[in-house]
């Protein structure tokens, strides 16, 4: 490699590379392989020469963490292990121009001028309408270039010849400057951006789509020059439309919004134009011809045999009903039904997988549904496979009768009532808005008050059909309202806006205490006898580590209005007058430098007690120079990233200890914890406040 | 320890140099790479169970390292000037060509003890000490420039050092 070359690397190694250096850097990794190589290789060389002297890595000290703990629980960590950061708030350098003036300006000319020949190269190369840029994409898309691949992100160019491949629960959209086309792959897309035959410049885009759905909005194309979309049965040439085009292994079928899109089934040539709120499918067995797309009737009749199914073969029997009415939801875009499938997929996994006091990660796993369900967009950009839609409706009849014989006999004998009465009258959202009410219900049964109310409004918003809007509007909401007003007024037993000392403890009563930052909390009485617990929610809380023992049954982290909130699930067994230390950990205040932060670590125990059959949470805090009102509120999004929510869950095997936020390791024997505790207590021995440590542990 | 976490480790354990590679290609200052290492590391531990063994552990781990990075830069607003996502996105796939960092590891091992004791001194002030050029160029009475010279020329014996190891050892660079 060059000498300039190198030198640039170690400018950056050396962490003072100007911007200019950035500029050359990032124009050479485009260009220069050779370059792109040895700066990786570079990298990974200086991480070993740091290796070697003497600063752990993060991955020994995570590998001696995870040796540590038995049974290797997974779970994150604020784990430091850095050593001193002399160079922490370095800022680096530009680098001395030792060359003289004309040398500097000679060489910021040469990277100018480099930089400028590699975009008119990339230019000439593909015509800017023929570069797409990722708008949006999921983690680790892959992108193939060249035979090497490369994950995309954002604003990634996207070339003739590239070739963009979607796993599960992946999605990916690109967009082209200068016009308003976006292209949206589904999950288990394969797309091909073809090159222009060689030579060729005046050519229009074109992909090859060989599995999975895209959905395009198409600008108006040049005169003569169409977005072609190739795939295996059909080739597909739009002028300028909104469609959506799915692709398998025997077929091709478009679904056509908006425009005319030209659609030729390679089989044998033949062409025909399908307009708006027309479909089509290239399959064998199948007539080619734009189709009005209706599917009122196939739903009507999957609703009427999933409620008669008695017999796993007429499960069966539904599945292939399902599996046409999924093909003309996919031709339709309805989004109404499919949102609705995901209902009944909710309904049977309440069922499933959520027993009376199960653990937390069953709930989370609920809610995830929920919030998938919830969306109505999400429903249709999941764009369910095949066997996942024969899962729901396979389902659908047992969910039906697990959620009547076990929790809702009431409710669903409404509702089986009220939707019998409203399909008399042409209605089949009724069953959207039954189904809705079901699980609205069942949340608020659940100690879930709001969260059941916000569902249902959304299940309001979701159906269409005035019958199925009464049934939810006019009889579930107002109901869902009433009920939580009136428990409202059983919420206020405890505030933790509310804190006072009492005999040197820090305790959350009645009464207000200005000064506090982002607290908030309760405990909800639980309404419900069979649950034999009540739900404590805390929204006020950053754990570094936190540990929930003994009395709390199951824990959760909801996020509404871009705030936290941990909801713990406390075991009714309590008795009256007695207490129990329900959690303990470790917390620290974001708020200081960063630095500095290590200085900041606050200590919490939390007891729950029972007096005159109400709960009280009770709060010990301590630590260095932490005021008693110093906790702030941090993002606790890593917990509640839909991936975290999807089972299997990590499982520590001393259940039921559970952690927010960091790793169940027993910091208490830390000796850095230890100096933490005393500093805390001489902080607040100073206030005149009585420190209670935890039996056992400290020093 | 239980399978997974035996299987999590190995082939951590065998690609953490080149991701923390991979993190310190992205951000200039060394403890922000140190904290984004971790989050990384965390990250894919919690993340273990969606990982496909199909494919190769490196890129998946440097896809969800560039989401860091990329958070990072979020966060802390314009960081000092870091390489472009789509130059990362780029860079990437040069990774899985860096080979073996277990016998990297031990050639490097064995290059060290063929270094001057002055080089040597200078890479302890680096990475031991941790110090900044800024500092060193002082400590040794020496400018800037001059200590990144020297500290890219001892990079370079290395390299070349370690290059010729690997190849005698029938290893791949």
């Amino acid at each position: 490699m060059s000498r300039d070359g190198r030198a640039l690397i170690d400018r950056w190694l050396d962490g003072i590379a100007s911007d200019d250096d950035v500029v050359a850097i990032e124009s050479r990794i485009a260009s220069d392989s050779n370059f792109a190589r040895e700066f990786a290789a570079a990298t990974v060389e200086e991480s070993l020469i740091q290796e070697h002297f003497g600063q752990e890595s993060s991955g020994t000290a995570f590998k001696k963490l995870l040796q540590e703990r038995p049974g290797g629980q997974r779970a994150g960590s604020s784990l430091r292990i850095s050593k001193g950061r002399e160079d922490r708030s370095r800022r680096a350098p530009r680098v001395r121009r030792v060359y003289g003036t004309w040398l500097s300006v000679a060489a910021c000319l040469a990277i100018i001028v480099g930089a400028l020949a590699y975009n008119d190269y990339q230019r000439r190369r593909f015509p800017v309408r023929l570069m797409a840029l990722v708008k949006s994409t999921s983690a680790n898309v892959e992108v193939s270039r060249n035979g090497r691949t490369i994950i995309a992100v954002v604003g990634m160019k996207i070339m003739p010849g590239d070739a963009i491949r979607t796993g599960a629960r992946q999605r990916i959209s690109l967009f082209y400057e200068g016009e308003n086309t976006e292209l949206d792959l589904s999950p288990h897309a394969s797309i091909v951006l073809e090159r222009a035959d060689s030579g060729k410049t005046n050519v229009g885009k074109r992909f090859r789509l060989d599995a999975g759905q895209v959905k395009a909005v198409v600008d108006a194309q040049p005169a003569g020059l169409p977005m072609i979309v190739d795939t295996p049965h059909a080739e597909a040439v739009v002028k300028g439309t909104v469609f959506s085009l799915v692709v398998d292994k025997s077929s091709a079928r478009l679904a056509v919004t908006k425009g005319v899109v030209e659609f030729i089934r390679k089989s044998d040539g033949m062409s025909i134009e399908v307009g708006p709120g027309y479909y089509a499918a290239a399959a064998r067995g199948e007539e080619f011809l734009a189709q009005k797309a209706s599917n009122y009737d196939l739903l009507r009749e999957l609703i009427a045999k999933a409620e008669n199914a008695k017999t796993y073969s007429d499960l069966s029997s539904l599945a292939d009903l399902a599996q046409r009415a999924y093909r003309h939801e996919l031709a339709l875009e309805s989004r109404i039904h499919v949102a609705k499938l995901f209902w009944l997929g909710v309904a049977l996994n309440i069922t499933e997988h959520v027993k009376v006091d199960r653990q937390a990660e069953d709930l989370r796993f609920v809610l995830d549904m929920a919030a998938r369900a919830a969306s109505r967009d999400t429903a249709i950009e999941n764009s369910l496979p095949s066997e996942e839609m024969r899962m729901l409706i396979d389902s659908y009849d047992s969910a039906r009768s697990l959620l009547h014989d076990r929790y809702y006999d009431r409710y669903h004998d409404e509702s089986r009532e009220l939707m019998q009465a409203l399909e008399k009258q042409g209605g089949t959202d009724a069953g959207d808005a039954v189904a809705f009410g079901l699980v609205c219900v069942w949340f608020y049964e659940r100690g879930l008050p709001a969260f059941a109310q916000l569902l249902c409004e959304s299940g309001a918003a979701e159906v269409k059909a005035q019958p199925g809007q009464v049934y939810l509007k006019r009889v579930l909401i107002p109901l869902l309202r009433e009920r939580i007003a009136a428990e409202r007024e059983l919420e206020s037993t405890i505030d933790l806006n509310s804190i006072r000392t009492e005999n040197g403890v820090w305790r959350i009563a009645d009464g207000r205490v200005s000064g506090i930052d982002g607290a908030a909390g309760k405990i909800l009485r639980q309404t419900n006898p069979r649950l034999r617990s009540a739900i404590a929610t805390l929204s006020m809380l950053s754990f570094d580590e936190a540990v929930f023992t003994g009395q709390v049954r199951f824990l959760d982290v909801l996020r509404k209005d871009g705030k936290s909130k941990i909801v713990l699930g406390l075991d009714g067994s309590l008795p009256d007058g007695r207490s129990a230390v329900v959690g303990y950990g470790l917390s620290r205040n974001s708020a200081v430098p960063h630095d500095e932060r290590w200085k900041r670590w606050m200590w919490f125990r939390l007891h729950c007690i029972r007096e005159n059959g109400s709960w009280i949470l009770n709060w010990e805090i301590w630590g260095e120079g932490v005021q008693p009102y110093g906790l702030t509120t941090t993002s606790l999004d890593d917990l509640i990233e839909p991936k975290y929510l999807r089972p299997p869950y990590p499982r520590h095997p001393r259940w039921p200890f559970v952690t927010v936020g960091g790793a169940p390791f027993d910091f208490r024997g830390d000796p850095a914890f230890a100096l933490r505790t005393e500093h805390a207590s001489a902080e607040f021995r100073a206030l005149g406040v009585r420190v209670i440590k935890p039996k056992g542990g400290g020093k | 320890m239980n399978d997974p976490t035996r299987e999590f480790l190995r082939l951590f354990l065998s690609e953490q140099v080149m991701i923390r590679g991979f993190v310190s290609a992205a951000l200039r200052n060394r403890a922000e790479v140190d904290d984004v290492f971790q989050e990384v590391a965390l990250v894919l531990w919690k993340k273990f169970d969606d990982y496909d063994p199909a494919r190769p552990f490196g890129a998946w781990a440097r896809g969800i390292a560039l989401n860091k990075v990329l958070q990072k830069r979020r966060e802390m607003g314009r960081l000092p000037a870091i390489l472009s996502p789509e130059t990362m996105g780029t860079l990437s796939g040069f990774y899985d060509n860096v080979g073996g960092t277990g016998s990297m590891r031990e050639a490097l091992r064995a290059c060290m003890r063929k270094l001057s004791d002055e080089s040597r001194k200078l890479l302890a002030m680096r990475y031991e000490s941790r110090l900044a050029l800024k500092r060193m160029a002082r400590e040794i009475g020496r400018t800037v420039s001059a200590v990144n010279k020297a500290l890219g020329r001892i990079r370079s014996s290395l390299h070349e050092c370690i290059e010729r190891d690997m190849k005698r050892e029938g290893g791949v660079l």
